[in-house]
């Protein structure tokens, strides 16, 4: 069989082989097609509703200084802290490190990890650990008396 | 009576479909002789198997109960540990029979590493071993979300970031994973898929041919390549009933000390998972402990790398020990690495699993930070009481962290 296949150059197809080319080809194009919608079908759909831009956080006064708060927006946390009778900051509580969330440790004024040691200044930077981006800041106003984080 | 209702089937049968052939293949294999070699160490394979068919049967049976949603999830298995009869028996043969597979697996592939088996010809055999363990800590990875309590919750958002921090695709696979953005509901559903049907499936097509590998080729022998491949008829140990006789008292043994673990250290189910607190000291199961704290002491893209390194030693090593000997003595220095590689595991499993933590030793406490150093927490606090005296507002220099960046 060997030498018979050498003899014939393989630029000549045999109606056989167009048949094998076809049916291959065909094949995969069947394979493709179901697994390109499968592939569409399993990345993840963003959450749909609409988007609140502004996060209330509750009143001035319910909120002590040197105290902070933890608020959600769109089921992930936002840390809330007071600083100063007029100061406030909100950062997103995702550590930058590995994504746990973080806690504002009143005593030593820092934001702190308890995954894997990382601590932020009230700022928001890095102060120590692995953490290789300060937290993700948000404004914050105070309307009428009330906190609020604009979260867009 | 009876002998001639088989006869009866048996000839309907045979009438039909090729029976003799079937039978005289089915005896064949029973008879097949193995090395002479062969003990009870070569049983680690088919407990693995046997304890695979714990884990799928009472997996179905924890199918029964459980609900993979985000509300119902925690209260669910909790269900099944407190209200359904035997419940927490079902349970405990599933969690704790996974780590004992887990256990099993690694030994099974230290003795073919030290018997040289994964060598020629056998080099896919061990190749495709290698994929099996791979989709078994996927089981793990995937299974340990399900419970869906604090630790399994914060386990998985950890090893996920870890995954997103893979080059050019990791925050693809991240979001492909999660199903989101942060660990959630979705992703309880993408897991309990995988976990239940994905991961099962393609387990038991690679263990399929993992087994019709290793009977059309044999066990391999402790000869160098090439020798002492063909058992002659005769020689060597019958699988049936020698080799079976042993796999029947292991199986059992294995099965009780199962039973006792699961009796003893009941699996504990902990607070149900809560996106917004992350408790203290999350860990992942042990078999991730090395690589977990490998991760801590280098850079998350480092850490990868590094924590990959002994995966891809593991899945080419037939490929790098090409030498013909497989008895241990007479090839030393990959068993020297072989060695070498495993006491580094168990001692960064045994630092992971010991870092962040407080202990007591010789009657003083210690506080044993991520990277696993011991500090004197009597010294700490004289320390912090004689800084209390001068102020340090930024209140930086408290614990001995190490200094900004350098986990980068």
């Amino acid at each position: 069989m060997a030498p018979d296949e050498k003899e014939q150059p393989e630029k000549k197809m045999t109606r056989r082989g167009a048949l094998d080319l076809l049916l291959a080809m065909g094949g995969a194009i069947w394979g493709l097609g179901m697994a390109v919608p499968a592939a569409v079908y399993l990345w993840p759909a963003r959450s749909s509703g609409p988007a609140e831009a502004v996060v209330k956080v509750g009143a001035v006064n319910d909120l002590a200084v040197g105290a902070a708060k933890m608020v959600q927006s769109r089921g992930r946390p936002i840390i809330v802290l007071r600083l100063g009778a007029d100061e406030f900051k909100a950062f997103s509580a995702i550590c930058t490190h590995l994504g746990c969330v973080v806690e504002w440790d009143p005593a030593r004024t820092v934001i702190s990890c308890p995954c894997h040691a990382g601590v932020f200044s009230p700022d928001g930077q890095v102060v120590s650990g692995p953490p290789p981006a300060p937290l993700k800041a948000y404004p914050v106003m105070v309307v009428g008396g009330e906190v609020r984080v604009k979260v867009s | 009576m009876i002998q001639q209702a088989i006869s009866t089937v048996r000839n309907w049968l045979s009438d039909r479909y090729p029976l003799a052939e079937a039978e005289e293949f089915l005896e064949g294999q029973a008879q097949k002789p193995l090395p002479a070699h062969v003990s009870y160490l070569h049983t680690f394979g088919s407990l693995a198997l046997f304890l695979m068919a714990n884990q799928i049967i009472t997996g179905i049976l924890l199918m029964v109960y459980y609900r993979p949603t985000g509300n119902a999830a925690f209260e669910s298995v909790k269900f099944i540990m407190t209200k359904a009869q035997l419940g927490w028996l079902i349970r405990g043969l599933h969690a704790w029979g996974a780590n004992i597979m887990i256990a099993t697996l690694v030994l099974h592939m230290l003795r073919t590493f030290m018997m040289g088996s994964f060598k020629k010809p056998r080099e896919l055999t061990w190749v495709l071993g290698c994929f099996i363990f791979f989709t078994v800590l996927g089981f793990g990875f995937t299974g340990y979300l399900l419970p869906w309590n604090q630790l399994s919750y914060w386990a998985t958002t950890v090893g996920t970031e870890v995954a997103g921090a893979i080059p050019w695709f990791g925050s693809f696979i991240k979001y492909l994973l999660r199903g989101g953005e942060a660990v959630g509901e979705e992703t309880l559903s993408r897991f309990y898929v995988a976990h239940v049907v994905v991961l099962p499936w393609v387990l038991v097509g690679m263990v399929s041919l993992h087994i019709i590998l290793m009977r059309v080729q044999g066990l391999a022998p402790l000869d160098p390549v090439g020798e002492g491949e063909h058992v002659p008829a005769g020689q060597g140990i019958p699988f049936y009933p020698d080799h079976v006789f042993k796999e029947l008292v292991v199986f059992p043994l294995f099965f009780v000390f199962l039973l006792g673990i699961v009796i003893l250290f009941p699996v504990e189910l902990g607070e149900k998972a809560n996106p917004f607190v992350t408790p203290e000291g999350i860990k992942p199961e042990w078999y991730f402990l090395p690589s977990y704290q490998l991760l801590k002491y280098f850079p998350k893209l480092l850490g990868i790398l590094v924590s990959g390194i002994p995966m891809m030693l593991l899945l080419f090593w037939p490929f790098l020990d090409r030498s013909r000997e497989r008895r241990p003595l007479k090839r030393p220095v990959s068993v020297m690495i072989g060695t070498v590689g495993l006491l580094l595991a168990l001692f960064f499993g045994i630092v992971g699993a010991m870092s962040e933590r407080n202990v007591t030793w010789r009657g003083r406490p210690y506080h044993i930070d991520l990277y696993g150093i011991p500090h004197n927490l009597e010294k700490s606090e004289d320390k912090a009481a004689s800084e209390q005296g001068a102020p340090d507002p930024a209140g930086e220099n408290q614990k001995p962290y190490p200094e900004k960046g350098e986990g980068g």
